[in-house]
């Protein structure tokens, strides 16, 4: 049967079951109040808490990008993941209980009011909703057109807008169905597809491998000949603090993992949560970048077929893997920038209503968040339809973009008082000199890697917003 | 629950420092075990630092 044809009834068998889960979670939706709908009412199990965390945090970079960032970066990709991986789990123990118990207290649904009221101001909230829109729509957007290339991979580049209206309607759909839990549902669905597939792929990699007589010591020999087991050749420290200082703080700057700390129904959930958020974190981080690294062990061995570029590694693999691998492993792509794309709408949504829309009732608010739903994707679609290589620039700057937000949120957290006109200009001035100096450089690539007097840019985001707070400290009456 | 927490940021200033000061031009799979260690340690902290959160909500 043609690669094509499995490939898309398999994400078919997968939108079918993601829609049924979608209808199925309606029974856990009491009522269309703003908390129910964007934070599930509060009432999310430790299981299920833990799989959308992981499900939104892992977007399709995980099995396309970083898979490509090892086979050309080698180890040091590893190390850049982790160092994520264990600044979120410290963030999660340092914090994850004050602010889970707070949003309970204090009635928090979207990010922005939690900034708003422990500063005081709903200033703040705006400011960041802002950010946040500019920041994670063209974020979203760069997922959808993982989507339309994956359909235009399989069956012709006519068909890459029918890849991001599929993506777009799906969003939406799985948003509407049952706000927070039909997200949440489904995203335990994707995660699960995601780990299987990406485990599927390795074994199939390495046996590969095997079959050629190349074992774990053959690859490292194979590996440390490229250059690609130590840091020297391709991860200078610059370069290492450059990627990985603004993904230390993703869980505290990006909302749509923020707001899920609102949504465990008890502490124990909460526990449970970053329990099995940790166990699918380390795993699937292994997984992944040991796929890119016996890729290019195979590629110098001679066994697969060498890719044009570090992003066309996973296609190049599929496009020789057994045919249902390679479906299941396509859907798995899809799975991940659909369930990144559509809790960063769902979040987008609940910041337009809640922070940005103003004074209004309770029926007119319900109306403004199907519109914010519907019109925050009809925008990632059109960004996304354009098909440029810029989006995804934009979305890797946008770890950048929402980074001013740090120190604000975590002085916050751990009671620090600070005027809010402080914590206002903290925000504002880290996010105006990543815009400034996009403009200066013409291309957010090279803001992310850029290192004006020797320092990386996300660290002077980081000093820039800090010195301000503190600034807002001394001066507190 | 701060143990637990200064424990992550020790392992996090770890991940950075010891590449670079130990094994910046490792062979072979020290430099990924060492990661990999880390991660595995920090899995275990993430469980037993949440041991005994109450069910009380």
């Amino acid at each position: 049967m043609d690669r094509a044809v499995i490939a898309f009834g398999v994400l078919a068998a997968y939108l079918i079951l993601g829609t049924l889960l979608a209808f199925v979670s309606r029974r856990y939706l009491a009522g269309l109040s703003e908390s129910e709908v964007f934070i599930a009412g509060r009432r999310v199990g430790g299981l299920l808490s833990a799989l959308t965390y992981a499900a939104t945090t892992y977007s399709a970079f995980m099995i396309v990008g970083l898979v490509g960032f090892t086979y050309a970066w080698g180890v040091g990709s590893f190390g850049f993941e982790m160092v994520y991986f264990i600044a979120t789990i410290g963030l999660l123990l340092i914090f994850s209980r004050r602010v889970w118990s707070m949003a309970r207290k204090r009635g928090w649904v979207s990010p922005g009011e939690m900034l708003a009221d422990l500063y005081g101001t709903p200033v703040l909230a705006m400011l960041v909703s802002v950010i946040y829109l500019i920041a994670l729509i063209p974020y979203a957007s760069a997922q959808l057109k993982g989507i339309g290339e994956a359909v235009a991979g399989l069956a012709g580049g006519d068909y890459y807008s029918v890849g991001v209206i599929l993506g777009i309607v799906v969003m939406i759909v799985w948003s509407l169905i049952a706000g927070m839990w039909s997200i949440a549902v489904t995203d335990a669905l994707q995660g699960l597809w995601m780990l299987a597939a990406a485990t599927g792929l390795l074994i199939w990699v390495y046996g590969k491998l095997a079959s050629n007589g190349i074992g774990f010591s053959e690859a490292a020999a194979i590996l440390s000949q490229e250059g690609l087991t130590g840091l020297e050749d391709y991860w200078p420290l610059t370069k290492f603090l450059a990627f990985t200082l603004p993904w230390i703080f993703f869980a505290v700057t990006n909302p749509q993992v923020v707001q899920r700390l609102y949504i465990p129904r008890d502490e124990a959930s909460l526990a449970r949560m970053i329990r099995w958020f940790a166990l699918f974190g380390v795993y699937y981080t292994i997984v992944v970048t040991l796929i890119g690294l016996m890729a290019r062990v195979g590629v110098e061995a001679g066994i697969f077929p060498a890719p044009g570029d570090k992003d066309e590694v996973t296609p190049t693999l599929l496009s020789i893997a057994n045919p249902l691998l390679a479906a299941i492993v396509f859907t798995s792509i899809v799975a991940a920038a659909v369930s990144t794309a559509d809790s960063i709408l769902l979040t987008l949504a609940s910041s337009v209503t809640r922070d940005l829309a103003g004074r209004l009732n309770e029926e007119t608010r319900r109306i403004v968040a199907v519109a914010a739903v519907v019109a925050v994707a009809l925008v990632m679609a059109i960004i996304a339809g354009k098909r440029i290589g810029y989006i995804v620039g934009l979305s890797v700057l946008s770890s950048l973009m929402l980074l001013s937000i740090a120190p604000a949120t975590i002085a916050a957290w751990i009671g620090i008082k600070v005027k809010w006109p402080y914590a206002v200009a903290s925000v504002a001035l880290g996010f105006i000199l990543v815009i400034t100096l996009m403009v200066k450089y013409g291309n957010p690539l090279a803001v992310f890697s850029a290192t004006p007097l020797g320092v990386p840019v996300a660290a002077w985001i980081l000093a820039v917003s800090t010195l301000v707070l503190i600034a807002g400290l001394s001066l507190k009456e | 629950m701060k143990t637990w927490g200064i424990l992550q940021i020790i392992a996090l200033m770890l991940a950075y420092l010891v590449p670079y000061a130990l094994l910046y031009n490792a062979n072979g799979w020290s430099l990924y075990v060492y990661w990999l260690i880390l991660g595995v340690f920090s899995v275990i902290v993430a469980w037993a630092g949440t041991k005994g959160w109450s069910k009380s909500g």
